[in-house]
Formats: structure tokens, sequence, C-alpha cells
């Protein structure tokens, strides 16, 4: 019963913060997909808390620092191998009211067995579709998901390219980013990682290192009960094209949807 | 624009309910049926599916081991008096016949009982879909009245018999007819695979129709004259857990080996660490803390079978220890682990790195009864035996 009372708890926690906190982009994929039947739901919170930078809305410019991002999304496995998945992603910040900023849809397909090749490997697909009061280009991106287990770490990395397809920037050609981690996985309560999220633009005409995006994350994931995981996360930018501070929370629950003694196939 | 968010998410939900895959089994383990042999629990073939843990050939070996025990129980069928009947997940069945003597282990040496009774009553309890006999279950047995009163109750053990293992004890028939209630209790033991490892959560029975039947009617069915009829069978169930013994260390495993100690083939096989269900709080919970973190980095995997015909013995209590340069870095006490394809004892582990470790197994000779006086004349040995340069690789499946 007290185990009960500490998953609700928790529950209770994640939702309420994500009005308090943000997250969207931070995040490195690992090569494992969910598990046929089973469903993800996750809350994820990013707040800038340092920045010289700015965003752009309705013609007006607002600083990104005190922004922040909130993003709810559900997963769920269609087979052991392949999960799709949805977001919904809300900003906020000192100068504008809490809002409806995008949409996106999500498939992983995880390659081939673990361990059977050098690397876990597995395919990313994301669509991003931004709501129209925002005025940004619908954009496709790719991930090739890259694992590789040594010991007690575990390095994940993300090469990605994107693409807008819509809107003025549509003739560009692909942009080109890079995501990465390193975590200690020894204990399973708590697991420490480093992260970094490059965005180095147009493939072919890569934007002067000032507009390019270079950040790390100090990581921390807590696993209190089957199936909650919290990652907690700080992270510093490591050039002026970057936000200086950046805080994230991705909180992910899950579950499975119907027991398999009650399926049949 | 947020209706529109909205209509996405309704659209994702009920995509996922009702995606094609999974859809719902309402009868498994729920009410009863009548069959042609009585009535059981609302029988339920349970679900065998390919998963990230087992392949379709896997599967087959499952039902090689399977077809190998119904064989066996058929021959025991038409050479003695019995009937079987499918309830809740299981194949029951039973089988009477003469009274049986046994031996036990006391003070390290093998102590001969003499039959008692006038019946031999054998179950066995096989899983509805690939039939191999189930192990960890509990049986008790009821003779009934034909106006349903219990006349008796039996526990029933599990067994060591020449042709089939089986759980079973000598009874006293009743003189008229009487109904035979079987009830099965879930095994408490783990199981292995994310999908196929989520079976036998409920007590369930099977009453066979009246049965009338004499002290004089009885028989025995794995005597000697018959040997060359029933040891082929007894045979063909260890040949089957071989191919698959073969299967697990050939392609599955990262490293495994079989020796003979005495009456007892030993073979170990060592993995990646794995995800289990097990009972916790009376109830089957799937435990994923294996592939979450690198707490355990493999898993190790005991089968002790018998030489002569190469059939799983159960009731060992196995240890098995780790050794690097002969320092001891793991030890443990594996249980009987179901898997889909290969029963074993197993455990996961932790081992400081990847390389080559001695491995220790240690048993001490079993508890179960060993039934017939020339053939279960044997497993008075403990086991105790050092596997060297066994190759561990360390990740979670």
């Amino acid at each position: 019963m007290k185990n009960k009372n500490y998953k609700i708890l928790f529950f209770i926690a994640s939702i309420l913060s994500s009005s308090a906190m943000s997250a969207q982009y931070y995040r490195v994929y690992g090569w494992e997909t969910l598990r046929r039947g089973w469903m993800e739901v996750m809350v994820w919170n990013k707040t800038i808390a340092e920045s010289d930078l700015s965003f752009e809305r309705n013609g007006n410019e607002y600083s990104r620092q005190g922004l922040f991002l909130h993003s709810a999304e559900i997963e769920y496995g269609i087979t052991d191998k392949f999960t799709v998945g949805m977001y919904g992603d809300f900003r906020d910040s000192p100068d504008v009211s809490l809002s409806y900023y995008r949409f996106r849809a999500v498939a992983r397909y995880s390659l081939f067995s673990k361990y059977k090749r050098f690397f876990n490997s597995a395919l990313y697909l994301e669509y991003y579709q931004p709501s129209k009061e925002v005025e940004e280009a619908s954009e496709l991106e790719m991930r090739f998901i890259l694992q590789k287990d040594l010991g007690d770490f575990r390095i994940n990395l993300n090469p990605a390219i994107s693409k807008d397809i819509s809107g003025e920037e549509v003739k560009d050609g692909l942009n080109g980013n890079f995501f990465g981690g390193i975590y200690w996985r020894r204990h399973y309560t708590i697991q420490l990682g480093a992260e970094y999220y490059g965005r180095h633009g147009e493939l072919r005409d890569l934007a002067p290192s000032e507009e390019q995006e270079h950040v790390v994350f100090a990581v921390a994931d807590l696993k209190f009960f089957k199936g909650f995981n919290w990652q907690l996360g700080a992270g510093t930018g490591l050039n002026a094209g970057s936000d200086d501070l950046i805080l994230k929370s991705i909180i992910t629950y899950e579950f499975n949807t119907l027991r398999p003694f009650r399926q049949s196939r | 624009m947020t209706k529109d968010y909205l209509y996405g998410i309704a659209l994702f939900a009920i995509i996922s309910l009702f995606n094609s895959c999974v859809t719902v089994n309402p009868t498994m383990e729920e009410g009863t049926r009548t069959t042609a042999e009585g009535f059981a629990s609302e029988p339920g073939i349970p679900l065998s599916a390919v998963t990230n843990e087992t392949t379709a050939q896997q599967l087959s070996l499952a039902k090689n081991q399977g077809k190998a025990v119904e064989d066996a129980f058929f021959y025991l069928k038409n050479h003695a008096n019995g009937a079987q009947m499918m309830a809740g997940p299981y194949k029951i069945a039973y089988v009477l016949e003469r009274p049986k003597g046994w031996y036990t282990l006391d003070n390290e040496t093998l102590h001969w009982h003499e039959p008692e009774g006038n019946a031999f009553l054998g179950v066995l309890v096989r899983d509805g879909y690939d039939g191999r006999a189930v192990p960890g279950v509990k049986v008790t047995a009821r003779l009934l009245s034909p106006a349903g009163e219990v006349l008796e109750e039996y526990q029933l053990p599990m067994g060591y018999h020449p042709l089939v293992n089986r759980h079973g004890t000598n009874i006293n028939l009743p003189s008229g007819p009487f109904s035979l209630k079987i009830l099965v209790d879930p095994p408490r033991i783990r199981r292995h695979d994310p999908v196929n490892g989520d079976r036998y959560h409920e007590q369930v029975f099977a009453q066979f129709n009246p049965i009338t039947i004499g002290e004089r009617d009885l028989k025995e069915a794995e005597n000697t004259e018959n040997e060359k009829e029933w040891m082929p069978l007894a045979q063909n169930q260890g040949r089957a857990i071989k191919d698959a013994l073969n299967a697990m260390i050939s392609s599955t495993a990262m490293d495994g080996e079989e020796i003979q100690i005495g009456d007892y083939l030993l073979t170990y096989a060592v993995e990646y660490a794995e995800s289990f269900w097990e009972v916790k709080d009376g109830k089957l919970r799937f435990n994923m803390r294996a592939e979450q973190s690198t707490e355990k980095n493999a898993h190790v995997e005991v089968v002790v079978r018998d030489v002569q015909t190469g059939r799983i013995i159960p009731g060992f209590q196995v240890t098995t220890s780790f050794y690097k340069n002969n320092d001891l870095v793991e030890k443990v006490s594996p249980g009987m682990m179901w898997h889909p394809w290969l029963y074993h004892y197993g455990l996961n582990i932790r081992v400081p790195k990847e390389g080559k470790y001695q491995l220790e197994v240690t048993a001490p000779a079993p508890e179960v009864r060993r039934y017939g006086r020339e053939y279960g004349n044997h497993f008075a040995e403990d086991i105790n035996y050092r596997f060297d340069d066994v190759d561990v690789e360390v990740g979670q499946k």
C-alpha cells in the first residue's frame, strides 16, 4: 500500500513539475524500444536559466532567459522493435504566456538483435508540425542510433540530419546534428552520465561557429520503482550560439497495457 | 489547433487499443468446462510467441520435448490405466498403476522403501502449448465418492521414474467407484521471456469421470520385461532436451559445456543478464532490473540430467561459484527457472569484468524419491565440479 502511495506521489509530482520547468530537444536515444503492447508516458521540462540569446514571435524578439519548454508524450510499442509516439510541446516565458507550440510524431525501429553487431543500432524519425501561430517550418529529423556497452558504461551516439519541409527554408539543404551520451549504469537506482548536443547548421554550408549550438549536460537518471525513470540534467553552452545554463527534467513511466497471458497472437 | 492536438491523442489511443497484434483472450483461466474425460477449469492454451528471447525454431525445440513426454504418457496409459484433459493452461493426466517402491537418500546412502497401499497414483502436469512437464507445480489429488464427499486427499511429491518423471504416491483405492479430482497450484519459480513467461497464475482443477478399478486390474508399465518398449521413449525425452541444450550452447549462450560425473550429465551455460517474471506478494510480476543497469551483468544456467536416459533429474539445490585466479568473485544459488524451450537452474550474476573464470557447481544429491527397484538405485552422489576457462561476456539482454 505504501508503495502504491509512493508511485501516486511521483506521478502527481511529475504533472506538477511540468508547469514549473520544461524540456524538448535534449534527449539522447538508446537502442531499446518499447516492448509490444507497452506504453510510455513522458513529461519533459526544460528551462533556460541563463542566456543572452533571443527568440522571435509575431515579429517581436524576446529573451530566451526564463523560457520554459514543456512537452507531454505518449509512446507505444507496435512490435518489440517498432515504437511510435506523439508529443505536444508548449512554451512559457516571462514575456509570453503558456501556449501550445507544436506537435511531434516519432517512430523508432531497432535493427538486428542486441550485441550481434559492433554497435546496437536503431533508426529514429521525427516529424515536427509547429502551431500556425508560431510561423515556423515543418521539419523532418532522422537519427541513426548507435549504442555500445563497455562494462558498466553505455555510450549512445545519435548522428542526425534534419530538413525543413515547409516555409522559406524548404530550399535549404540538410542540417547536420550530433548528439551523444555516456552513462555509468553500475547501479539501478541512480545512474550518472554526460551528454553532448551539437547543431551544426546546413551540411553543405556549415554555419559559422557562433551560430552553431554546442551544449554539454551532466545528467542523473533516477529509478525509484519499476517502469519509472526521472532524468535530471544541467547543461551549459560551449559557444556564443548556445544558451549559458539549461536545466532539464524528463520523467517517464512505462507500463504494459495488456498482460501477455491475456493476449493472443 | 489545441483541438487538433486532442484529436491526435484520441486517434493514437484508439490505434493503440485496437492494434491488431493485441487481442484479449477473456476465457483464460476463468470458469469451468465439461470435457470428454470429466470437467475442469476453463482450458486456454498459453500464449507462446516469437519474442526477442525466443525464435520459432526454439519453440519447436520445446514442442519436441513435449511430444517425447506425451509419447511416454500414452505408453503408460496403454499399459496401465489413465486419462488426460486440458485444464487452464495445463494438460493434466493421471495414471493408476500397481503400488511402487522407491529409494530415498538417508545419510548419503540410498534406502529402499517397499510399496505400500494398493495403487500408485501418478499425475503428469504438462504445458497446454508445448506439452513439456511443468516444473514446480504443487499437485493435490482428492478421491471423491459418487456423492462428491472427499474420501482421501493426497499431496503428490515429484518423483524420478524410469520412463517419465511425474508427481505421485501410493494410495488406498476405495472399494467402489470414485472420482479423481486433481488440483494444481501454479509454480512459484521464476520464468524467462517477457511474453511467454507470463503463464500459470491460478490454481486449476481437473475432475475425471468416475473410475471403477479393482486392485487386480492394476498393472506395472515400467517393468524390466517391457524395457525394450519404454526405454527408447525415455531416451527420446533425453534426446529432445539434449537438442535444446546444444542449441543453447551453440547459438544463444556465450559459453557452455557438458560433462559426465558418475550418474549425472552436468551442463552449464552463461549468457547476458536477463529479465524474468517472478512471484512477488503472491502475484506474478515482470522484473526488468536486469536490463536497466549493470547491477547484474551475466546469467548462469545449470542443467543436471541422468546418464541413462538424458532426462532432467528433479530436486537439486544448486550453487554456482565463479572464481578468478582462485579468488571467489560471485556465488549464487540459482533456483529452477521456467524457460520457453529449456528448463534450467538459473540466475543473474555479476562478475567484475568480462573474461575467463572458473565456475564451480555444487549440489547435494537430490531429495526426490527414485522409483523402481532396478532403475531408482542412482543419484546418491553429491555434485562438486569446477569448470575452467569459462568465457563470460558481460551485458544485458
